[in-house]
């Protein structure tokens, strides 16, 4: 079953068009990883499906909903779409449990002790849970990452999009926070996760979106698509990894 | 006469116009001080109201008329800004107060000094909180609305509690202006200092002596300000550390 559908989505910012008609269904409890050269619209699709990037036509439905349309009750939607960012944005004023919490005491009307015992739960899997009463300040940007995670995890959503989680760690870090993802991936979660990360992207994930210039110019089982590059232009960029 | 009494000497002036006057210059820094603190925390409060129509913005998902409403409220907001901080303070008492009258109403003259203070400096925190706004990354805010969290609470619960933790400095700045620029309240008949340094001044014909004591006990005022402000801060920035712990035991209980 699709879960996620862009019907023929344009974005552009200004004069620049960063998404060109785009068509993809993403299926259930499937990993969908997306790369391309940078520029390419990798990140403005992935924003467009929880609107933090209106789009300029075309329509994106999850569940059967419109999440374009003004009718849609969007933060429901989104509190359904779990997001983590390459820059972590883990909030500053809070410590690393308060994070896993907020979501879920002010959008799902969670009480406080049942947040507090579902946080603790996925800090528990990120292998954070020591880390619970710290202020996210003092965290390492693997830690910071794998509390995000948490943080996302805790609204139990049904997608979780991953926006280059990855790019702002250190060599040594982009190992536990994968690690982390690998682990998620196991768990029968959709996944959407724009990353560099060819070897993960190949291993991880079920599919391949590769978009390049705002379009997609080759996508599917993540085996072919490494393996076999049909495209001209997707084979001089496998080259560079 | 008293005026006869006293010292001719400038420093033996000044010690008679102390001892004989020191409770008028009490009371004057009293009322100065009551219409600093209460017109400061007044006008936080105001400016955590203005702001709120201050950063309307546009959104992709407004019908019309909403669009409209965000554009009055920025509007209305700015237009307050504007005028509080491009005229004197002087010339907003006189005509608040002078105008009160005309309009047939009487107010104590000590409401009126602070009310005039407190829409001064909810103009000037609106732009500190507005700026305080800006300086925070805007990852934040996505990432409160990437979880479900509308823009309000996305406010409320991430965006402020870390703007005026950052804006603590300049509101104890503020303080120290409004501790100073309490005096163009006389123009009114408001008794802060300055209005009572003026009057002992006049029983005495001694203006020199009169106001450098006066200017003492505004620099007292503000050094002790200043002092308390900073301890403040350091306490508020030591917090930080132990942060967590607290907070996370009100959560739990």
């Amino acid at each position: 079953m699709n879960i996620i559908e862009f019907r023929n989505v344009t974005k552009a910012f200004d004069d620049v068009v960063v998404l060109d008609s785009i068509n993809y269904s993403f299926e259930e409890g499937t990993i969908t990883s997306i790369i391309g050269p940078s520029g390419s619209g990798k990140s403005t699709m992935l924003r467009c499906i929880n609107q933090l990037e209106s789009v300029n036509s075309g329509d994106i439905i999850f569940e059967g909903n419109s999440v374009v349309s003004k009718k849609t009750n969007i933060n429901k939607i989104r509190s359904k779409i779990g997001m983590v960012f390459q820059s972590f944005n883990l909030f500053g004023n809070m410590s690393v449990i308060e994070n896993c919490i907020i979501g879920q005491t002010k959008v799902l009307h969670r009480s406080k002790e049942e947040s507090r015992n579902i946080a603790l739960t996925f800090l528990e899997k990120v292998g954070m849970i020591d880390f619970r009463d710290r202020a996210v300040s003092k965290l390492s940007g693997g830690q910071k990452q794998r509390v995000a995670i948490a943080r996302t995890l805790s609204m139990n959503p049904d997608v979780i999009l991953f926006d280059e989680p990855t790019s702002a760690l250190d060599p040594e870090m982009v190992k536990e926070v994968l690690e982390v993802i690998r682990n998620i991936a196991q768990d029968g979660y959709t996944l959407i996760v724009v990353t560099h990360e060819m070897d993960f992207a190949k291993e991880v994930s079920n599919n391949v979106i590769f978009i390049d210039k705002g379009i997609i110019t080759e996508s599917g089982n993540s085996v072919e698509v490494f393996n076999n590059p049909q495209t001209k232009r997707l084979q001089e960029f496998l080259t560079k990894f | 006469m008293l005026a006869s009494s006293i010292p001719q000497d400038f420093i033996g002036g000044v010690i008679y116009i102390l001892q004989n006057n020191y409770k008028l210059y009490i009371e004057g820094a009293s009322f100065t001080l009551i219409i600093a603190i209460s017109g400061t925390i007044l006008g936080l409060f105001l400016a955590l109201l203005i702001i709120i129509f201050r950063i309307q913005e546009k959104d992709s998902r407004d019908s019309k008329f909403n669009i409209l409403m965000k554009r009055i409220s920025v509007i209305f907001s700015s237009s307050y800004v504007e005028f509080f901080r491009g005229t004197p303070m002087m010339v907003q008492a006189a005509i608040f107060y002078y105008g009160l009258a005309m309009a047939g109403v009487r107010i104590p003259i000590i409401l009126a000094g602070v009310i005039v203070v407190t829409l001064n400096t909810a103009a000037y925190l609106t732009e500190v909180l507005r700026a305080g706004i800006n300086a925070i990354d805007k990852g934040q805010m996505e990432a409160a609305r990437s979880i479900g969290l509308s823009r309000g609470q996305a406010f409320r619960h991430v965006i402020f509690p870390q703007v005026i933790k950052n804006m603590v400095p300049a509101i104890g700045n503020e303080l120290v202006v409004n501790i100073k620029d309490t005096a163009v309240l006389s123009v009114i008949g408001v008794s802060e200092l300055f209005y009572m340094g003026k009057s002992v001044a006049g029983t005495y014909y001694r203006y020199t002596e009169s106001f450098v004591l006066v200017a003492l006990m505004y620099l007292v005022l503000v050094l002790i300000t200043t002092r308390i402000l900073t301890i403040a801060i350091q306490y508020i920035n030591r917090e930080k550390v132990s942060l967590p712990k607290s907070m996370t035991g009100g959560l739990s209980q």
